[in-house]
């Protein structure tokens, strides 16, 4: 029972990882908690179920155009709200992003549906079992898809161009544009980031979890709480964060009770808001005047 | 020398006169809202439209305590629909099981929202707007999930609660056209309660807070004491709606205290105004009544709601009413000259 029970939370907890990773992408390069940032998640399920289930379109095709449809819409997000905003004015920043994932599940709404859809896991195949525990063939897309992107995103920021000038820009936004840095750009390559991850998480966890348009704000709040739980702006600690709270919230369901589980991980959210904002991995920043 | 005194001394006159001016526009805007409400409540065709109106007017009770919040001291909150809940389950409650007059138990449903909102707001001073937001979202979330399970108390999902009909020491307030007046006395009580707020030395400290907590602390104002105290209030507000909300509704489960509900009430602020109680009035009457006036509202309302929130934000970021109107006040200067 409790092998099964780690199996469970660590799958889940790379589904929030991946999450996770979206909010501190966009947090490190724009400054700004993407209150959205849920829906993209949202968004890459439902989508994936609307073209499989409703249109026919094969697993192998439709996921691709899924997650290829939350880039586009992350893009378009914050091209049409984001930019240009007045970086001060933080409550309008978080009531733009607030207002841009109603939007986008008020989208889902009308044109998918409100209809709750199940498509089927990317591989079908008995699952695997090592000693007495047995591991779903989608258990090991997703994990297997964090690591994978994991790779890939330390490849982009470290080595190559893109990416230094996006940690230039997370670093000192000022110096990066004394540079020759788009700050325009690493927003957008940000946010896109975003989407591609975010709407892949979503593909990944619809199988499982199905799909619906009134999933986001949940997948946002446990994302970003994860995110926080490692330190905002770190994807090594968005990751720690994510498999933390995967584990927290299947031990809780597996023990203690299934109908708290959400409410055990909100909690945790806020003690670790109010205890150490900086996360477990973050370091203590000064107050800004 | 009367000819050079006199131009000097008009200039700080007006001036002193216009900040009266600007000061008192939203209490008479409030009052002649106050005023219009009952017309309306008259010229109703039927119940129904004034079952909406007083609704609206529920609505507002709440709407004005969020604008005290987000307008005044900048504290975004994405959980009020956690505080209108305590007080309809508190209210709901104390009638039910102690029999205690109605309007005790909507007084108690109020304060045991505002006792919540202060505990919670001594923690939740430590943090900005980014994080204050999610945090609120968070703690929403954790009492709806509360208010759905704990079966015993709230009923859940299903059954849900009832309570009894609405009466003041045994005379009965219940149909729509007597409640409407109780419910027109509480909103009264609640945006003279903001107004003075608004008007007098908290409300400026508030502002103070809002552009600056550290520069208002070096001026003396105490910085979580002030956030307390907005909280307490903005919640108190809420907890009173939902405590009217309980004797309206007569009927109700946990489903209409999600995060749905809070999103409403920050449309009604975004939409009226972010700095005057009479904007928050306007708006909760614009965002109860659109749902009655389309009839297929329902389905294109979050749609409609997100594209509205994000365009206000971004082009108007002070309030749909308060920019139109502020917009139009300057051009029609702009034509005086």
């Amino acid at each position: 029972m409790f092998e099964q029970v780690v199996v469970s939370g660590l799958t889940l907890g790379a589904i929030y990882a991946l999450i996770a990773i979206g909010f501190t992408i966009v947090f490190s390069t724009v400054r700004v908690v993407n209150f959205a940032h849920g829906e993209f998640v949202m968004a890459g399920g439902v989508l994936y179920a609307w073209l499989n289930v409703v249109h026919g379109i094969s697993v192998g095709v439709a996921i691709p155009l899924a997650i290829a449809g939350c880039v586009v819409l992350a893009w378009l997000s914050y091209e049409l709200c984001l930019a240009g905003m007045n970086k001060d004015n933080h409550i309008a920043q978080v009531m733009v992003t607030l207002g841009l994932g109603i939007t986008i599940k008020g989208l889902a709404q009308v044109f998918i549906g409100k209809d709750t859809q199940f498509p089927p896991t990317f591989t079908s195949g008995a699952p695997a079992a090592i000693g007495s525990v047995s591991i779903a063939q989608q258990s090991i897309w997703i994990v297997g898809s964090l690591a994978v992107m994991l790779g890939l995103l330390w490849a982009l920021l470290q080595k190559t161009r893109v990416g230094k000038g996006m940690r230039a820009v997370a670093i000192n936004h000022y110096a990066a544009v004394l540079m020759g840095i788009s700050p325009k750009r690493a927003a957008i390559i940000a946010f896109a980031l975003a989407g591609l991850i975010g709407g892949a998480a979503g593909a990944l966890l619809a199988p499982v979890a199905s799909a619906h348009y009134d999933n986001g704000i949940f997948l946002g709040v446990k994302g970003f709480a994860a995110a926080i739980l490692g330190g905002l702006g770190n994807p090594v600690g968005a990751v720690l964060g994510g498999l933390i709270l995967g584990l927290t919230e299947s031990l809780t369901a597996g023990y203690i009770s299934s109908v708290y589980k959400d409410a055990v991980s909100l909690v945790l959210l806020l003690a670790i808001l109010l205890l150490r904002p900086q996360g477990l991995l973050g370091r203590r920043l000064p107050n800004k005047l | 020398m009367e000819i050079t005194a006199s131009p000097s001394s008009s200039v700080p006159a007006a001036t002193a006169k216009r900040t009266g001016i600007t000061l008192s526009a939203d209490r008479k805007l409030t009052l002649v809202l106050m005023v219009v409400f009952p017309i309306c409540a008259l010229l109703a065709p039927n119940s129904f439209y004034k079952s909406v109106l007083v609704f609206a007017m529920i609505n507002a009770i709440a709407a004005v305590g969020l604008c005290l919040m987000l307008g005044f001291a900048g504290e975004i909150s994405i959980g009020q629909a956690a505080f209108y809940g305590l007080g309809a389950y508190v209210t709901a409650f104390l009638a039910n099981q102690f029999h205690i007059e109605p309007v005790l138990a909507i007084c108690a449903g109020a304060a045991a929202a505002m006792v919540i909102g202060w505990g919670i707001s001594r923690p939740l001073s430590r943090l900005h707007e980014h994080y204050l937001a999610m945090a609120t979202l968070a703690f929403g979330i954790i009492m709806y999930i509360v208010f759905a399970n704990a079966r015993p108390f709230t009923g859940g999902l299903d059954p849900g609660t009832s309570v009894g009909k609405f009466a003041i020491l045994g005379f009965d307030l219940s149909s729509m056209d007597r409640y409407f007046w109780v419910v027109w006395v509480a909103l009264g009580i609640a945006s003279l309660l903001a107004g003075n707020v608004a008007a007098t030395q908290v409300g400026r400290a508030l502002l103070a807070v809002k552009m600056s907590a550290p520069a208002a602390a070096s001026v003396g104002i105490d910085v979580v004491r002030a956030k307390a105290f907005v909280f307490a209030i903005g919640s108190l507000l809420t907890g009173l709606s939902g405590g009217l909300y309980a004797f309206f509704a007569r009927s109700f489960n946990a489903s209409t205290f999600g995060i749905g509900y809070s999103i409403e009430l920050l449309m009604m602020v975004v939409l009226g105004s972010l700095s005057r109680v009479s904007g928050a009035i306007v708006g909760a009457f614009i965002i109860t009544i659109l749902p009655v006036l389309f009839e297929h509202f329902d389905d294109y309302k979050t749609l409609v709601f997100g594209i509205t929130m994000v365009l206000i934000m971004k082009f108007l970021p002070s309030g749909l009413v308060e920019g139109v109107f502020s917009l139009g006040s300057r051009l029609l200067r702009r034509k005086g000259h």
